[in-house]
Formats: C-alpha cells, structure tokens, sequence
C-alpha cells in the first residue's frame, strides 16, 4: 500500500515535473536564441534566463550555464598576454606512433582558418644519413622558455606568457620578420598576401590566441591552441590524431594527455627517454619527443609507396 | 602493316576517348549545379550523425550533443548549424505547448557541433526523484538536416568516494551504487575507475582494469609525489565512463595530500621579457650612451644657432 | 704633396681663393647631366610607382615566400649602410689624423654618407610588412631587439653626417647666396635660410671648427656601430653563414672599401664632367686613393678568410651545406666573381703605380661597388636556403627577384644618386676654406677675402 502511495506519488510529481519543465522550456528557449554571439565563456555572461523551480519560484539562471559554446574562448588581446594562472604547458610527441597521416595537418588547418599556404604544422621526414633509419617528424612552435624569436621583435608583438605559450599579436606586429630569422626551428610563417577568409567566420572579433582573422604583413606561427586550453580541452593536432603522437598536459601537475590515455609526465619521460630538439641551442622547448622506437607502423616513403627495407632489399 | 593497324587502333580510341570526355564535361558543366545539390541533399541526410551523452558529476547532470555528418568515410563535424536542435526529456519527442511535454531546450551547436546542456541547479532538484532518463535530440526546422534524430536511456548511478590513509599509504576507496527496485544497491564487476583530476583528463590511479567487488567498492592506491594545488590539495575521482546503461557517472573530491606544484618562476628582467623589463645593465648602458650622443647633438644644433646669432649680430 | 704648410704672400693668397671661389661655384648642368638626372626622376619614379603597388598587394609581389623572407631589399639595405660609412673614413678618420689631401674629398664622401644612410632608412621600411605601423617602434620599442638599435643608430647617424654635413658648407652657401647672379627666387631663399646669416667672421670659424672636431670624434665610434649593429641583425640569429663573431669586422672593413670605391667614382665623374675639377682632385689624389683601397681590400680579404676559411675547415653539418652552395654550388659563379673583381683584382692593380691612374681606378672602383653590392646579396640570402626543404612548394626553394622587387632597389638607388646630384647641382662640392686651408692660406686671409669673387 505504501509502495502504491509512493509510486502514485512520483507519477504525480513527475507528471507536475514535466509540466513545469515546459514552462522553463519555453522561457529557455527565449534565452537560448541571444547565446549564439557569446564572447567569453567559464564567465557570466549578464544575461538572465528565468527557470520555473519545483516550488513555484521563478529563478534566474545565467544563460552561460545552459549553452557552452567554446568558439568563442579567445581571451582578449590584453588578457592574452599573461596565459592561464598556474599552468605550464607542455607537449610531448611520439615518434613511434607517427605514420605521417597527416590528420593532425588538417585539423589544425581548418579549426586555424589557415588560408594559402601557411602551414603551422610540418610533418618531416627525418633521414639525415645514409644509414640512420627514416621516421617522421611532426613539428609544431616549440614554445621555448628562452625564445630566440622573442628576443628580438622590436615591438613586443611576439611575446612569452607566464603559461610557456609563445603568442604572436597580429595587430600589432610591423612584419620586420627578424622572429623567422631568429627561429631555429623555423616555425613561423608569412602572410605574404591579404589572407582569404571563409564566408563562415566573417566578423570574428581577434584574439591573439586564435590568431584569427590573419593580418596582411604580419608573422603567424603554431600557438597550441590557447583558446581550447583555457577551457581545459586539448589542442585540435592532440584529438585531432589518430594514433595519440600528440600528448598536452600541464607540466606543473606532471600529467600528459593524448585524450585516450593519462600519464605521469615525469614517467612517460623516463619510461621512453624523452628529449627536446636542438638542447644545444639552450632555447629550452615545450615540446618533447619520444624517440623512433619499438614503431607502430612501418616508414613508408609517400614518394616510392614502399617500405625503408623492402626499397634496400 | 602490323604497326599500321595498332596505330589506327590507338587512333580511334583516343578519338572515342576524347569524345566521351568531352560529352562528360559539357555533361557536368552544365548539370553541375543541379548534381552537386542532388548529392549534397540526399548524402548529408542520410548520412546525419548525432551523438548524444550524459554525465553526471556530482549529482550534476549534464547533456552533450555532438553532430557531424559522414563524407568520404569521415565524420566531419556540422559547421554552424543555423538551426538549433530541441532537446526532449522521458520520450517525448514534439514540443507540445498545449499538452505539457519534455521539451527542456534548445541548443544551438557551435563550430565542432557540439552542445552542452547543463542542468541549472533548480533543474537538478527537479529531477532528484527521477531514476531513469530518456534524453531525444531532435532537429526540426533545418533544410538539410530535418527530422535528424537521437535517444539515449540513462539508468541513475551513484558513486561515493572516501579516503584514508597515512604518511607512507595513501588509499582511495569508490562504491557504485545503482537504483534497482526504490533503492542503491551497489554493482559489482563494473569497471570504476579511481583518477587524479588534471587539467586536460582523469590521471588514473590504483590497479589497472580492476573492477568493483561484490560491495560495489574499489580500493586504489595514490601515487605520493604527485602534485596537486597550490593549497596542497588534490582532486581525486571516481569515475564511470561511457557506460551503456548508466552513461559517464563521477564524483570528486579533494583531499589534503598533494606535493606542492612547481610554481611558474617569476617575470624576471630577461632578454625575452618586454620592453619594460629588459635586463637593468642594457637598459643603463644604452640609456647613458643615447643621453651622451644627443646631448653631444643638441649641443652641436645650439651651436648652428649661435652661427645664427652672430650673423645677425652687427 | 704639401706636407709642410708653405708661407704663401697675401697677394697671391687673395688670388688664390678668387680663383678656387670662380672654379669650384656650382653651375647648371649641361646636355649629359640633365639627361642623367632624367634617367635617375625615371627610374626612381618607376620605384615608387611599384612601392604603391606593393603597399596594396602585400610583400606578394616580391619573389620572398616563407622559405627565403629576406630579400634584396635587407642586402641593399646592408649595402647602403655599407657606403654610408665613407663619411666617417674620408671626413673624420683622415681628418684626425691630419691626412693633408682629404680636404677636396670630404664634402663629396659626407654627400655619400647622407644620401646613403637617407634611403637605407627608407629601403627598410619598404621591406616592412606593416608601414603603417612603424610608430610601435616608438609605442612598444624593446631595447632588447637589434632592431630597435639598429634604428636608434641609423637615426643617430644620419643626424650626424647631416651635421658634418652642414657646418663645413656654411660659407659656401652663403657665397653662393651672395655670388650667384640670376638664379630662381626659390633657390635665392634657400639659400638664405640655409646660410644662417653667415657673414664669414672669425667667431662663426671658430664655432665651425670646434663642431667639426667634435663631429669627428663622435662619428667615428657611431658610424662602427652602425655597421656593426646591422651585422648583429644576422649574427644574432642561430643560421650558417651568420653565426658568426666575426661579423662585425667583416662588415665594417667591407663597408670602408665601397664606400671608398664609391668616392673615387664621384671624383672621376665630378672630374670627367666639370674639368675644372681636375685643379683639386688632382691625378695624386687618385693615387693616394688608390693605395688606400688596397689597404682597406687587404683588410677585407683578411676578414674573409676568416670568416670563410675556418667554417670551411671544421664544415659543420648546416654550416657545410651553406658553403658548398657558395663555393661549388648553386652561388658559386656569383661567389667567385664577386671575390676575385670586388677584391683581388682591384688589389693586383692599384698596386702598380700605372693602376693608380684615374681612369684604370675609376674602372676598379665601380667594380669594387658593383661586387659589394652582390657581395650583400650573398651575405644576405644563401644563408636562408639551407633548412631541410620539405613541405614547402618547389617555387619557393629558390628565391629571386621579380621585376618589381628590382625596381623598387633600383628606385632606391637612383633616389641616393638623385640627392647627390642635386647636391652637386647646387651646392660646392669641393669646399673652397678647406682647401685653402690645407694649401697654406693663413685664417686671417680666409676670413677676410674668401667672400669675395673676381668680379669684386
């Protein structure tokens, strides 16, 4: 009998429930319309949306609650000097698992809006003598600690934040393009040509941290993806890959992740012998790498389409 | 003769070659309009994919809706859905102003097709005595992709987590419960996965692939130099992930037994800081020579006018 | 010649500089040089006109891409920089040193330095992407880029050489104010904005004098640092061919031999158009020029060396790559010839009195600039063609000059030339109080009589 009573208890309830889940629907539904133009999110947006609670109280909700829209992540250009409080990016990348598929490419192509032929990230193939074996190298902005390009840009366009991320301000950078020279790596890239948008994000306000729109004149280069960061998501390259080469994590807490696995960096480092390229320059990079070995997938030349040891045999 | 001949041959089929192609580019020059809309109507639709999740995160229910649509094998996310897509609760799938339904919102996806439903707090409260939730994701009024949809039924799961432990053994211990019958019983054989919250990810912890016991429990041991805040503190979890009947379920909290972090030096005055903090004996050398030159300079242009003054001079 | 100043009689004295005032007053040019002057307005407007151009298109239309970004305009910005340098040799080195026949060559060597350092100024703004915003140089300058040194020292310079420049030219335009008979009003006021009210007493000498040996001694350390500066821009950077500790020297005793090489072809033009000229740049002038241009090219060579031959000895991977492309590579023929006709040629010459005459330096001389300025160009784009050449498209792994780009470096060459043909067109190019000075006409007699003309 009791258990009667409580099942027609929760029919009654459920079915007032619904009906006042409609009510707050429809005045959701108001509010959400004005979301789609957020500027920044993980922040109270200001506007209001009421909700009808179990009691019959009408309450304010801030709208950002209820639609997270991360496009629009992109800090400010002021706000995107000083990075994010406490964190200390870090990249580390497998070369075992590489098998140059390129997908890393794309993604950091389209979600950068990259027009021409900027490329922020280069897939290399490493074959420096005769009788090393070849592997591939994906190679995106190093972040260095002590950056040769920062050292040099008269104006303070290019510049170094307390979160280890090397960020270019487009809007202000006179394309002197002494930070290319600088560069050991040879990251950067030109915008040698006003940049061709795509109809889709037309209007899009700048922010350093997405790089977007480009700037005619002015000097681009891989930023990992400031934007997604702030919001505590991976880099587009990292979920972008099929094989997990990419890991990001956060140098502080000693974790990476590729997005199917976490790890201990220290570990990781340990574990694979990790190491950063050109130490002797003492530019002191972000990203590591995990050597060549124990390999996923065979070297396969994209030029002949045959395997490294199938060509010498 | 026999050269001849094969010549011929060739011939004749590069005519016939030529020919067809070039029926097939007046073909697709004039028709290209219409086929390329033909293929993109009927593949898009079809080939519409709409994933549909549920966490729950201390007791916070949250829905994510992730749209792409499938082209040569690969999902690519719907760029800028104009439309919104309806999200519906407990079967029901129109939005019925008159009748009362479980229409709870609308979301429009942004750049990745990807949209969030948070449950506002008030909203939590609402559903505390519901114990299995049908979520319907529905596209209604976009051209393409109409009547596009997508259901899930979440079963409720509960997880507790508690911790013990001194200076040389630090453990962590989660119990799955689930609702069977108006009660929590806890759940055995389930994969719960004890883990360190991080920035990007869970960092788990304990015995890899172990499964909960007849108690519904699971034991873990926390690594002890592990890092947490800057407080000493570390966000643990228990976390069910991507279940089929209970969908992503987890729980945290914070413990007192982290390592300090590493802490961000400080903006020192270094060769790569900005110009306001440049190194102090580059600023000081460079300023004491530009003051000496021009002032030397200065000098020199005051003399011009001193040639000036005597020249005026009788 | 005149090591020992001779007593020389006031009557001949006063004879003297009538007759240097009469030879040396600027005049209008005849059928060549307005032909010349023509040819440069051309060549300087068809710069600016594809300037314009680039403004709307973008960096675009030069032949530099991601790969090779630094093109001819940073090596003629280097060669520019390069020349420039001359005033401080010819004016002030050889001025300290009391050097007894440099009096006739300094005006036309700080004529050189200013239209020089003028247009490398310019040149490198027209290698910026972003003109419009080169006030963030100011707003946001770092004074920890070598370019914002670079800038501050050009600036500097350019300022002093203007200086040097101008004190020295006083009475010369105040003679030509008060002297030149039946010239545009514009030209009669600016000159008389330009004299100061120079009236030729003791007192402006003395002002004068004290400028010019203050000039002389700060120039000197400015004018090294200006080169040396421009060298940082490339040795600062991690590339082969530029990491190099030698780089400073190498420019500097590169930059002293062009614009050295450039003076002696002035004089001889100056000398070859206006034969009354040939009175004060005298067949001993080229001969003293001439062995002072094996001297700096011996110089030079010695900082080759080094700055070729021992990278050469330990050939390091990048380093290797780069100096095989310059020896025996892709830039091999343009290496070799720039070393053997910019250097020792012009070596092997001048060192035969019969070499020293002014047409054979003449010859050397314009060898001399046109190899440095190649030479620049060597310096400057090799050193970005060594990465490993992957991802990027075939077009863009050699970089060379589209037409455009040549005409804007073109056009900024004619426009240095342009000013220092104006400025032989209306102002003296050999100054008259120096010479007499360095002849042996006492003060009291310049002060008293330089004013005056034959017709007085």
């Amino acid at each position: 009998m009791e258990e009667d009573n409580n099942k027609q208890d929760n029919k009654t309830n459920r079915k007032e429930f619904l009906q006042k889940t409609l009510l707050a629907g429809g005045v959701l539904a108001a509010g959400a319309a004005g979301l789609n133009n957020l500027t920044s999110c993980n922040k109270d947006s200001g506007e209001k949306v009421k909700v009808l609670t179990a009691d019959g109280k009408l309450v304010e909700v801030d709208s950002n609650h209820l639609n997270k829209s991360h496009a629009c992540c992109a800090a400010p250009t002021s706000e995107a000097r000083f990075g994010v409080p406490g964190k200390k990016y870090v990249m580390v990348i497998d070369l075992s698992r590489c098998k140059h598929a390129l997908k890393c490419q794309d993604a950091c192509q389209r979600y950068h809006h990259l027009s021409g032929m900027n490329v922020w990230l280069k897939v290399f193939k490493m074959h420096d003598a005769e009788n090393t074996a070849p592997y591939w190298l994906p190679k995106p902005c190093m972040h260095c600690d002590k950056p040769p390009c920062v050292k040099v840009c008269p104006v303070n366009a290019t510049y170094k934040r307390d979160d280890g991320i090397v960020l270019v301000d487009n809007e202000r950078c006179i394309g002197c393009r002494f930070c290319m020279a600088a560069c050991p790596y040879s990251t950067r890239s030109f915008n040698w040509e006003k940049p061709e948008f795509i109809s889709e994000t037309e209007g899009a306000t700048y922010s350093p941290e997405t790089g977007f729109p480009q700037k005619k004149g002015t000097v681009e280069k891989c930023d990992f993806c400031p934007d997604m960061l702030r919001q505590g998501k991976l880099p587009h390259c990292v979920t972008a890959c099929p094989n997990g080469v990419f890991y990001m994590g956060n140098l502080n807490e000693d974790s990476v992740s590729n997005g199917a696995e976490t790890v201990r960096f220290s570990q990781l480092i340990k574990d694979k012998g990790g190491y950063r390229l050109n130490e002797i320059l003492g530019t002191e990079p972000s990203v590591y790498y995990l050597p060549p070995v124990n390999r996923l997938f065979p070297f396969i030349d994209p030029e002949t389409g045959k395997e490294k040891m199938e060509e010498e045999n | 003769m026999k050269y001849n001949l094969s010549f011929l041959a060739i011939k004749t089929l590069l005519q016939r070659i030529i020919f067809i192609s070039l029926c097939i580019s007046a073909f697709i020059f004039f028709y290209n309009d219409a086929i390329a809309q033909g293929v993109k109507d009927s593949t898009s639709k079809l080939s519409f994919t709409i994933n549909l999740s549920s966490l729950v995160s201390n007791g916070t229910r949250t829905v994510n809706v992730k749209a792409g649509r499938k082209e040569n094998k690969k999902t690519i996310p719907v760029h800028n859905l104009k439309s919104p897509v309806n999200l519906y609760l407990n079967e029901v799938k129109e939005h019925d102003a008159v009748n009362g339904t479980g229409w709870i919102s609308k979301l429009y996806l942004n750049n990745e097709g990807e949209g969030i439903f948070e449950f506002p707090s008030d909203f939590n409260k609402l559903t505390a005595d519901l114990h299995a939730f049908t979520f319907i994701v529905k596209i209604v009024s976009d051209p393409v992709y109409e009547n596009a949809e997508e259901e899930i039924n979440i079963a409720d799961a509960k997880i507790n987590i508690e911790y013990a432990g001194a200076d040389s053994v630090k453990t962590a211990t989660a119990t799955l419960l689930i609702w069977k019958e108006n009660n929590y019983v806890p759940l055995p054989q389930a994969e719960l996965k004890l883990c360190i919250k991080r920035t990007f990810n869970f960092l788990p912890f304990g015995e890899p692939g172990a499964t909960t016991d007849s108690a519904g429990k699971i034991t873990g041991e926390l690594p002890l130099d592990i890092p947490g805040n800057a407080n000493g503190t570390l966000t643990i979890a228990a976390r069910l992930e991507d279940d089929e009947t209970y969908g992503t379920a987890e729980v945290t909290k914070d413990v007192p037994w982290a390592v300090l972090p590493k802490v961000n030096p400080e903006r020192g005055r270094t060769l790569w800081s900005p110009g306001d903090n440049a190194p102090l004996l580059l600023v000081i050398s460079s300023v004491t020579i530009i003051v000496i030159i021009w002032g030397a300079i200065f000098y020199l242009v005051y003399l011009l006018f001193k040639i000036k003054r005597l020249g005026k001079a009788p | 010649m005149q090591e020992i100043k001779i007593e020389i009689k006031e009557k001949d004295a006063i004879k003297m500089l009538h007759q240097y005032n009469e030879d040396l007053l600027p005049g209008k040019f005849g059928r060549i040089g307005k032909a010349w002057t023509a040819f440069l307005f051309i060549v300087f407007l068809t710069g600016v006109y594809c300037y314009i151009n680039q403004l709307k298109n973008g960096l675009i239309i030069t032949g530099m891409r991601d790969f090779v970004f630094w093109g001819i305009y940073i090596s003629n910005f280097v060669f520019f920089v390069a020349i420039s340098l001359v005033g401080s040799l010819i004016t002030a080195i050889l001025y300290l040193l009391k050097v007894p026949w440099r009096a006739p060559l300094t005006r036309l060597s700080e004529i050189i330095a200013v239209a020089a350092i003028i247009f490398a100024g310019l040149i490198i703004i027209v290698d910026m992407g972003r003109p419009d915003r080169m006030l963030n140089m100011v707003l946001h300058g770092r004074i920890q880029s070598p370019i914002i040194w670079d800038v501050m020292v050009v600036f500097t310079y350019m300022t002093l050489s203007i200086l040097l420049l101008y004190f020295p030219l006083l009475p010369g335009i105040a003679f030509c104010r008060d002297h030149l008979k039946g010239i545009p009003k514009w030209q009669q006021w600016m000159y008389r904005f330009l004299s100061l009210g120079w009236k030729n007493s003791p007192e402006q000498y003395k002002i004068v004098k004290k400028a010019i040996t203050i000039l002389s001694v700060m120039i000197i350390p400015v004018a090294l640092c200006i080169h040396t500066v421009t060298s940082w821009l490339f040795a600062s950077t991690y590339r082969p061919g530029w990491d190099s500790t030698n780089f400073g020297a190498y420019f500097v005793s590169g930059a002293f031999l062009v614009g050295s090489g450039g003076v002696v072809a002035g004089m001889y033009i100056l000398r070859r158009f206006n034969p009354s000229y040939e009175e004060y740049l005298t067949n001993n002038h080229f001969d003293r020029m001439g062995k002072l241009l094996v001297l700096l090219a011996m110089v030079y060579a010695y900082f080759s060396i080094n700055e070729y031959l021992i990278p050469a000895y330990k050939m390091k991977g990048e380093e290797a790559h780069h100096l095989n492309e310059l020896f025996t590579g892709y830039y091999a023929p343009m290496f070799w010839s720039v070393q053997f006709f910019g250097m020792i040629l012009p070596i092997i010459v001048l060192m035969f009195k019969k070499g020293r005459r002014p047409l054979p330096m003449f010859i050397m001389a314009v060898l001399v600039i046109v190899c440095a300025w190649f030479k620049r160009y060597l310096i400057v784009i090799p050193s970005m063609s060594f990465l490993p050449v992957q991802e990027i498209p075939e077009a863009w792994k050699h970089y060379s000059p589209t037409l455009q780009e040549w005409a804007i470096t073109g056009g900024s060459l004619a426009g240095a030339l342009l000013i220092i043909t104006f400025f032989v067109r209306y102002f003296p190019i050999i100054s008259v109080w120096e010479v007499a000075d360095e002849r042996g006409v006492s003060h009291d007699i310049i002060y008293k009589h330089l004013h005056e003309s034959n017709e007085i």
